[in-house]
C-alpha cells in the first residue's frame, strides 16, 4: 500500500521507490507482476515559458500508484490534468517547457532516460488513450497497422504474428468481424468503435500502465458506459494500472481506487474514491460536488455554485489558488499556500488550512440531500 | 459520372484553347507564303502558295477545316518541311517529357526530405538554411540559372555538356548526361516551392493528435514521419505540383532553347519564327491536353492519399 | 415526487393545449441531401411549448435535436411541417415577416466563444439586436437609451457593464462569453429562447452558474425555453417537461419528474441507466442492454427506428411504426410495448 502521510511527502518516500521492483521480461506475459508501487511521481513541476513569465501548468505533484490499480485525476480545464499526463509520459516538447521532478515507472526514472530509452517505454510499458477517437487515429492508415505497429516494433513480431495479435485485440475490445476491420480506415467506423480501436492499440504490448485522458468525453452516454466497462474489464484481465483523467466526477465513482482532485496545477485533494466522495475536505471538491446537476434533483433545483472562475496560471499569488473563490477563506489563505497533508485519516490528503469538517457532506447521496434550494 | 463530366470539360477547354491560339498565330505579322518563297517571291507566286495552303480563305473557315481534320486524327503538315505535324510532335515530344519527368523526380527527391526535416524542428538551423536557400532559388529566374549553370558546369568545369542530345533509346547514359543539367535547372524553382508547401503542411500535421498517439506508442521518429505524417501532409504538395505543370512547360521551352534540346519547345520557337502555324497549333493542342490530363491525375491522386475522399467518391 | 397522476387532462406536468402554447411544432420534417440520397435529420416531430414553460429536448448526437431547434428558427427552413409562433406559421411566411418575428424568438448556441463576432465590442454585440430591430416598446432609439439598456442587461447576466462594454470577446472566458450571448438573446425581451447545448462546452463549476442564470432569467422575464441538450441531468434540472429524441423521432414526452421516475420507452430507460452518477455505492453503469450503434439517418430502420438496438424487440416493431400516444395523462410514448405499463 502506498500511504502518503505528511512525513512521506515532506521527506521523500524512498521506501516506495526501493520497493518498486524492475519487471523487465522483454517478452510474453507479465501477469505475474508484483505488488506495491508501479508508478511513483515526486515533486513534478512543468512550466511553459512565455515571453516574460513561466506558466506553472503542473506545480509540485507527487503521488504513487500500485500495480493494477486505478487513479482518477479530476479537474476542470486548465487544472493541469492533461499536462500532468503528458509530463508523466515525457511527451512534451523540449523547447519552451521546463520539467523537473521524478517519474519512476517500475523502478526506472523516466526523466533520467535518454530519448531512445524513453521510446522503449512508450507503448511498451506505458501507453495512452486520448479523448477524441476521431483525431487520435490516423485517417490515412489502416486500422490493422495502427493497432499492431507498437507490438511489431517493441516485441519484434513478424507480419503474421502482428496480424494474429491485432485480431485478438480487436476481438477482445468487441469489434465485430475483426478480420474485416483490419483493412478498414478509421472514418469507416462509428465514434464508439473508433475508441475501441484506440483502446486496442493502447493495449497492444500489454502495458503496465495506461493513461486515459478523457477517454469518453467525446462519446454519447450510452457509448460512454460501454467504453468504461470495457476499460474496466481489460484492466482487470491484464492487471494494468490506469490513470483516468476526467472532468466528470460521475464516471470516477465506483471505477477508481483513488481519486485526486487538481486545481490550478496542484493536487488539492487525494483520497480513496469512497472517502473523497462521502467526505470531501477541500472546499473546492465540495463545491464541485454541490454544483453538479443531479438526475435525482426535482426539476428547477437551484444549484449551489462556486463563484468566479479558475485563476490565470501565469499570475498565481502566494497563497492558496482557490482562495478568491472560496467561501471559507481566511487571511492566512491569501499569504500561505496550504500543503497537501493528511488529517486524522492518513489515506485522505487535502491542501486546505480550513477544511470542510470530516463526514459532513452527503453530496453523493441521491435525492438531493445537500439541501437544494428550490426556486 | 464524374469522369464523363471531366471529359466534357476537357473537350471544351481544348476547343477554346485551340481556337484562341489559331486566332493569335494568324494575327502575327508576316506571311508564311513569303517565308516559303523567300524575298524574291512574285505576287502570283504568293497567291499560288496561299491558294495551295488555303491561306486565302476566311479565318473561321480555315479553323473549322483544321478542326474537322484534327477530329479525323490529321493535324496537318508543316508548311516548310511538309512533314506531318503529328510526326514532328512524335519526334520532339519524348525529349520534353523526359526533361519534365526528370526535373520533377529531382524536385521531389530533394524537396520531400528537406520539407520533412525542416518541419521536424521549425526555426532551427536546418530549417533556416532551407528557408533561405529556397527563397534564393525562387527569386532567381530559371533562364539566368540556366546560363549560369552552363558557364560553371559546362564551360569551366566541363562535367556536363553545354548542349546536345542523344535519344535515351539509343544510348541511355549519354542521354542522361545531356539531360541532367537542364533538368536540374528546371527543378530548382519548383523544388523551392515544394519544400515550402510541404514544410507548412507538415508542421500542421505534426500537431495532430494522431501524431501524439504515434509518438506515445514509442515508434521511431523516421517511422512516424514517413508512415503517419507524410501522407496527410501531401495534399497541398500534390495540388501545387498539378497547377505547376503550366509554368513548368513554359520553363521547359526556355531551358530547351538555352541547352538546344530538340523538344517541342524548340520546335515551337522555330515554327513561330517561320509562321508555321499548323505546327504551333499542334503543339498547343498537345500541351493543353497534357495540362488537363495531369490535373486529372492529381485528382485521382487525392483518392490514393486520403481514403476518406475515396469512400466519399464511391458512395456518391 | 408525484406518486399518482391526476386523472384530468390539464395536470401541472401535462402538455399545454395548442391555445396557450407559445410554440406549436407540427409534423416537422428536416432532410438534407447527401449525394443523391436524403439524410432524415428530423422525421415528423410534433410538440408544444407552453407559456413560461421549459421543454427539454434530450438525445444523443445525431438524433436531430439541434436540427429541430434550427428548423424552428428557420435556419435553414425545414423540409415540411408547421412551426406556429404567435399565431403565424413561420414555415409559410416570407423573409420580411420572419424578420418581424425574430425579436421575440431568440437562440443561444453551444460554443459561446465562436458564436460571438471577434471583431465587435461587447456593447455592439449585445446592442446589435436593438440596432437591427429597435426597442421592443417601439420607442425610438437614442444612443443613450440603447447604451443604458445594454448596461442593464449586462448587469442582469452578472457582468460589470463599465469594464465589459468596450472590450472584445477574446478577452473573456467561455462562461463570460455565454453570459454575453444570453444578454444579447434577452435584450429584445423575447417570448421564446431556444438554447442549443448552452452549457456543454463549459466546465462543471461554470456550468452550474449558467444554468442558474438561465433559470433566473426565465423567471424574471417570463420566458419560455426550448432547452436542447445531450446531458440528462442538466435537462432534468431545468425542464418542466422533457422530450426524448431518437434518430429524428420523439420517442417519449412527459413531465420532467415523471419521465425520470417512470420512463416507459426502452430507449429512455437505457439512457437513464447510462448516466454516470457520482455515487460510489451505485454500481457503475450496469450493462445497459443497448446493442450496437446508432443506425444511419440516411437509411433509417423500418417500423420503430429504435428496434435495431432494443432489447425487447418483437416482430411487430419492424412492421409497424409506433405512434406517439398518450399512455397516462401528459405522458406520451412511441412504443408498441411500453415498459411499466
Amino acid at each position: 500500500m502506498s500511504i502518503f502521510s505528511r512525513y512521506a511527502m515532506d521527506h521523500g518516500d524512498n521506501r516506495a521507490l526501493d520497493s518498486a521492483q524492475s519487471v523487465w521480461s522483454e517478452q510474453g506475459d507479465r501477469h505475474h507482476l508484483g505488488t506495491g508501487p508501479l508508478l511513483v511521481v515526486e515533486g513534478l513541476h512543468t512550466g511553459f515559458e512565455l515571453q516574460s513569465r513561466t506558466l506553472k501548468a503542473v506545480d509540485g505533484v507527487s503521488f504513487s500508484l500500485d500495480y493494477g490499480k486505478t487513479l482518477a485525476v479530476v479537474g476542470e480545464s486548465g487544472s493541469g490534468k492533461t499536462v500532468l499526463c503528458r509530463s508523466i509520459m515525457g511527451l512534451l516538447p523540449r523547447s519552451g517547457v521546463r520539467t523537473s521532478g521524478r517519474v519512476v515507472l517500475a523502478g526506472k526514472d523516466l526523466n533520467q532516460l535518454s530519448p531512445k530509452e524513453l521510446h522503449k517505454e512508450w507503448g511498451r510499458n506505458v501507453s495512452m488513450i486520448l479523448q477524441d477517437p476521431m483525431t487520435s487515429l490516423n485517417p490515412t492508415v489502416k486500422i490493422g497497422r495502427q493497432i499492431a505497429e507498437s507490438a511489431r516494433w517493441h516485441l519484434q513480431l513478424d507480419r503474421h504474428q502482428a496480424r494474429r495479435r491485432s485480431i485478438d485485440l480487436l476481438e477482445s475490445v468487441g469489434i465485430p468481424s475483426p478480420e474485416a476491420a483490419l483493412g478498414r480506415y478509421p472514418h469507416q467506423l462509428s465514434g464508439g468503435l473508433r475508441q475501441r480501436v484506440a483502446i486496442a492499440s493502447a493495449l497492444a504490448c500489454d502495458p503496465l500502465l495506461v493513461l486515459a485522458d478523457e477517454p469518453t468525453t467525446a462519446l454519447d452516454v450510452t457509448i460512454q458506459a460501454q467504453i468504461l466497462n470495457l476499460l474496466d474489464a481489460e484492466q482487470a484481465k491484464r492487471r494494468m494500472a490506469m490513470i483516468l483523467i476526467t472532468h466528470d466526477l460521475g464516471i470516477v465513482a465506483g471505477r477508481a481506487d483513488e481519486t485526486m482532485v487538481m486545481y490550478a496545477g496542484r493536487v488539492v485533494e487525494k483520497a480513496p474514491t469512497r472517502k473523497l466522495f462521502f467526505s470531501p475536505r477541500m472546499p473546492y471538491t465540495r463545491g464541485l460536488f454541490d454544483s453538479l446537476p443531479r438526475i435525482h434533483n426535482p426539476s428547477h433545483t437551484l444549484l449551489p455554485v462556486i463563484p468566479g472562475r479558475p485563476p490565470d496560471l501565469a499570475s498565481l499569488g502566494e497563497g492558496c489558488s482557490f482562495e478568491p473563490r472560496c467561501s471559507s477563506a481566511q487571511p492566512r489563505c491569501r499569504t500561505e499556500a496550504p500543503p497537501l497533508v493528511s488529517g486524522e485519516d492518513p489515506e485522505h490528503l487535502f491542501a486546505c488550512w480550513y477544511p470542510v469538517a470530516a463526514g459532513t457532506s452527503a453530496a453523493t447521496s441521491p435525492m438531493g440531500a445537500v439541501g437544494p434550494v428550490s426556486s | 459520372m464524374k469522369i464523363i463530366q471531366r471529359l466534357a470539360a476537357l473537350l471544351v477547354v481544348l476547343l477554346l484553347v485551340s481556337f484562341l491560339s489559331y486566332l493569335l498565330t494568324n494575327l502575327l505579322p508576316g506571311n508564311p507564303a513569303i517565308d516559303i518563297l523567300g524575298p524574291s517571291a512574285t505576287k502570283a507566286g504568293i497567291a499560288a502558295v496561299e491558294h495551295q495552303l488555303h491561306l486565302n480563305r476566311p479565318l473561321l473557315v480555315r479553323y473549322l477545316d483544321w478542326l474537322g481534320a484534327v477530329l479525323h486524327g490529321n493535324l496537318g503538315r508543316s508548311y516548310h518541311t511538309n512533314q506531318p505535324v503529328s510526326q514532328a510532335l512524335a519526334q520532339r515530344l519524348p525529349v520534353t517529357v523526359e526533361l519534365l519527368f526528370l526535373s520533377q523526380v529531382i524536385s521531389l527527391v530533394i524537396a520531400i526530405p528537406l520539407g520533412v526535416l525542416s518541419a521536424l524542428r521549425p526555426g532551427r538551423k536546418l530549417d533556416q538554411m532551407v528557408g533561405a536557400g529556397s527563397l534564393a532559388f525562387l527569386s532567381v529566374p530559371p533562364y539566368t540559372l540556366a546560363v549560369l549553370f552552363v558557364l560553371v558546369f559546362a564551360v569551366k568545369l566541363k562535367v556536363f555538356p553545354a548542349t546536345g542530345y542523344v535519344p535515351f533509346t539509343q544510348s541511355p547514359l549519354p542521354n542522361l548526361r545531356d539531360m541532367v543539367l537542364p533538368a536540374i535547372t528546371l527543378a530548382l524553382g519548383t523544388t523551392a516551392v515544394y519544400v515550402r508547401v510541404l514544410r507548412a503542411e507538415m508542421i500542421a500535421t505534426l500537431q495532430e493528435n494522431f501524431i501524439v498517439m504515434a509518438r506515445a506508442k514509442g515508434l521511431p521518429t523516421w517511422y512516424i514521419l514517413i508512415r503517419h505524417a507524410l501522407r496527410p501532409s501531401s495534399f497541398a504538395l500534390v495540388t501545387v505540383a498539378g497547377l505547376n505543370v503550366g509554368t513548368l512547360i513554359g520553363g521547359a521551352f526556355l531551358i530547351e532553347s538555352v541547352f538546344s534540346l530538340p523538344g517541342i519547345g524548340l520546335l515551337t520557337l522555330q515554327s513561330v519564327y517561320s509562321h508555321d502555324f499548323l505546327v504551333v497549333q499542334g503543339v498547343v493542342v498537345v500541351v493543353a491536353a497534357a495540362y488537363v490530363l495531369v490535373n486529372f491525375l492529381v485528382d485521382a491522386l487525392y483518392l490514393v492519399i486520403d481514403p476518406r475522399t475515396r469512400h466519399a467518391a464511391a458512395s456518391s | 415526487m408525484i406518486d399518482s397522476v391526476p386523472e384530468s387532462d390539464t395536470v401541472s406536468s401535462g402538455e399545454p393545449s395548442p391555445n396557450d402554447a407559445v410554440l406549436c411544432v407540427e409534423d416537422l420534417v428536416v432532410e438534407f441531401p447527401v449525394g443523391r440520397r436524403k439524410l432524415h435529420a428530423v422525421s415528423g416531430v410534433t410538440f408544444q411549448v407552453g407559456e413560461g414553460e421549459t421543454l427539454g429536448i434530450v438525445g444523443e448526437s445525431g438524433c436531430g435535436k439541434s436540427s429541430t431547434g434550427r428548423a424552428i428558427m428557420q435556419l435553414p427552413r425545414p423540409t415540411s411541417g408547421k412551426v406556429i409562433f404567435e399565431g403565424r406559421d413561420l414555415v409559410a411566411i416570407g423573409q420580411k415577416d420572419l424578420r418581424d418575428v425574430r425579436p421575440r424568438l431568440q437562440m443561444i448556441f453551444q460554443d459561446p466563444i465562436s458564436s460571438l463576432n471577434p471583431r465587435q465590442r461587447v456593447s455592439d454585440i449585445v446592442g446589435g439586436p436593438i440596432d437591427n430591430h429597435g426597442l421592443p416598446s417601439g420607442v425610438s432609439v437614442t444612443k443613450a437609451s440603447r447604451d443604458d439598456r445594454v448596461a442593464t442587461f449586462l448587469e442582469t447576466v452578472g457582468l460589470d457593464p463599465a469594464s465589459t462594454m468596450s472590450r472584445r470577446p477574446h478577452e473573456f472566458s467561455g462562461g463570460q462569453c455565454q453570459r454575453i450571448n444570453i444578454a444579447r438573446a434577452l435584450i429584445l425581451e423575447p417570448r421564446l429562447v431556444i438554447c442549443d447545448e448552452p452549457v456543454s462546452a463549459l466546465d462543471v463549476s461554470i456550468q452550474a452558474q449558467i444554468i442558474n442564470l438561465l433559470e433566473d432569467m426565465k423567471n424574471r422575464y417570463g420566458l419560455s425555453l426550448l432547452f436542447i441538450s445531450h446531458d440528462l441531468a442538466v435537462v432534468k434540472n431545468v425542464s418542466d417537461r422533457v422530450a426524448v429524441m431518437y434518430l429524428g423521432k420523439l420517442v417519449e414526452v412527459a413531465g420532467a419528474d415523471e419521465i425520470y421516475s417512470r420512463p416507459m420507452h426502452p430507449y429512455t430507460v437505457a439512457l437513464l441507466a447510462a448516466v454516470p452518477e457520482p455515487d460510489p455505492d451505485r454500481p457503475p453503469s450496469p450493462e445497459i442492454g443497448l446493442r450496437g450503434d446508432l443506425p444511419s439517418p440516411i437509411d433509417p430502420p423500418s417500423g420503430c427506428r429504435f428496434r435495431t438496438r432494443c432489447p425487447y424487440v418483437q416482430d411487430l416493431c419492424s412492421e409497424q411504426e409506433p405512434p406517439l400516444v398518450q399512455v397516462t395523462p401528459g405522458h406520451r410514448v412511441a412504443c408498441h410495448f411500453p415498459m411499466g405499463k
